[in-house]
């Protein structure tokens, strides 16, 4: 009887710290919502709208961008400081653990660049590569008003 | 020694006029910014959110520059209408795309309350290398067929900006072949007469643009 109260909770105990460490380390995904290309005038560039969450307990980096064929992608940032309007390039983005990114007009984007004809409604296969190697598949559909 | 005294009085004196001058001249303009510059409160009428009005509409220095359609463009082209002036570039992703699609989703709305006071939008390019009258008319035809492109030689350009109150840089940069420019994000409103009347932040709804604009011009 004692002995299988030990054993019940030697395994109860096992089983815990089991969860716990799956839970601490591998256990998450980075996913992607409301993806949206800004359907652009002809032969203009564009960017790229979604939010990027992260269920991982650790903060996970995207550090490039990439899509269907004859499509370049690249991640910007716009700030507007001062009444000026600038945009960078950024080489890797942060998306927090137990977090979302939104990438949103105005703030951070995926740059476009002047892309074949878009028409509206229509879907563009794209990927994010973290910096573990892993990929995050999405599609984005090209509207002219955002979406999500 | 008495005469050279005055004589390097004089020359300090212009000398410091000409760098607070450059100093003023050198800095973006935006609502905040204006009233935080304005040293007499005079200047302003009143304080509203998200505009800064001139108290005494500025007069505009002549210029010379170009149409979408190839024409000339003047100073007695601003004359006889409210105009909202915008100043960006066609390769611009983000910002130029975004305010004037806001811009474009208010010009219906301005129909049903009053037609006769549905600004003008200027698009002015400071990209002139690559934004020629053509590829203007077609990137702002795609926004909305009464937004007109305004183009013209560099120099001019920027000679119009800096009256205005606007400024833009060119960026030299090996990761983004494409031009990038850093530029004013504010509206620039000239009124019938062509003077600078108003300088309004980016609207970030039309509705908050059209609110923006009646009030400026009750109090104008």
């Amino acid at each position: 009887m004692r002995r299988s109260r030990f054993t019940i909770g030697l395994l109860l105990g096992s089983m815990l710290s089991l969860l716990a460490h799956i839970s601490c380390s591998d256990a998450g995904a980075v996913s992607v919502r409301d993806a949206w290309i800004r359907l652009p005038p002809p032969g203009a560039n564009t960017a790229v709208f979604m939010k990027i969450d992260n269920t991982y307990s650790v903060p996970k980096y995207i550090v490039e961008v990439g899509g269907d064929k004859g499509f370049e992608f690249q991640l910007h940032e716009t700030t507007i400081d001062n009444g000026m309007a600038r945009m960078a390039k950024l080489e890797t983005l942060e998306i927090p653990a137990h977090g979302t990114k939104d990438l949103r007009p105005r703030g951070i984007h995926i740059m476009l660049k002047a892309p074949p004809s878009l028409q509206q409604g229509q879907k563009i296969n794209m990927w994010l590569l973290l910096k573990d190697e892993k990929r995050v598949p999405l599609t984005a559909t090209v509207s002219k008003v955002p979406l999500g | 020694m008495r005469r050279s005294t005055f004589f390097w009085l004089f020359w300090i004196g212009i000398g410091a006029g000409t760098v607070s001058l450059v100093a003023i001249l050198d800095r973006p303009f935006n609502a905040t910014t204006y009233s935080k510059m304005q040293s007499k409160p005079s200047a302003l009428e009143e304080n509203l959110p998200g505009a800064a009005l001139l108290s005494i509409p500025q007069p505009l220095s002549d210029f010379e520059l170009i149409d979408d359609m190839g024409n000339n463009f003047t100073r007695i082209n601003l004359e006889g209408y409210w105009t909202t002036l915008f100043f960006g570039y066609t390769h611009c992703p983000d910002i130029c795309p975004i305010t004037l699609q806001t811009l474009s989703d208010a010009i219906p709305l301005f129909d049903k309350e009053d037609s006769e006071e549905i600004p003008r939008i200027l698009f002015v390019s400071v990209d002139p290398e690559h934004d020629k009258a053509g590829k203007l008319r077609e990137y702002v035809d795609f926004f909305h067929p009464s937004i007109s492109g305004i183009t013209g030689d560099s120099s001019a350009i920027l000679a119009f900006a800096l009256d205005v109150g606007a400024t833009f840089k060119k960026h030299e940069n090996e990761t983004i072949e494409d031009p990038l420019f850093s530029h004013s994000s504010s509206l620039f409103l000239i009124d019938p007469k062509g003077r600078l009347a108003a300088i309004i932040d980016p609207p970030r709804e039309p509705q908050e643009f059209i609110e923006t604009l009646k009030r400026v011009r009750e109090l104008l």
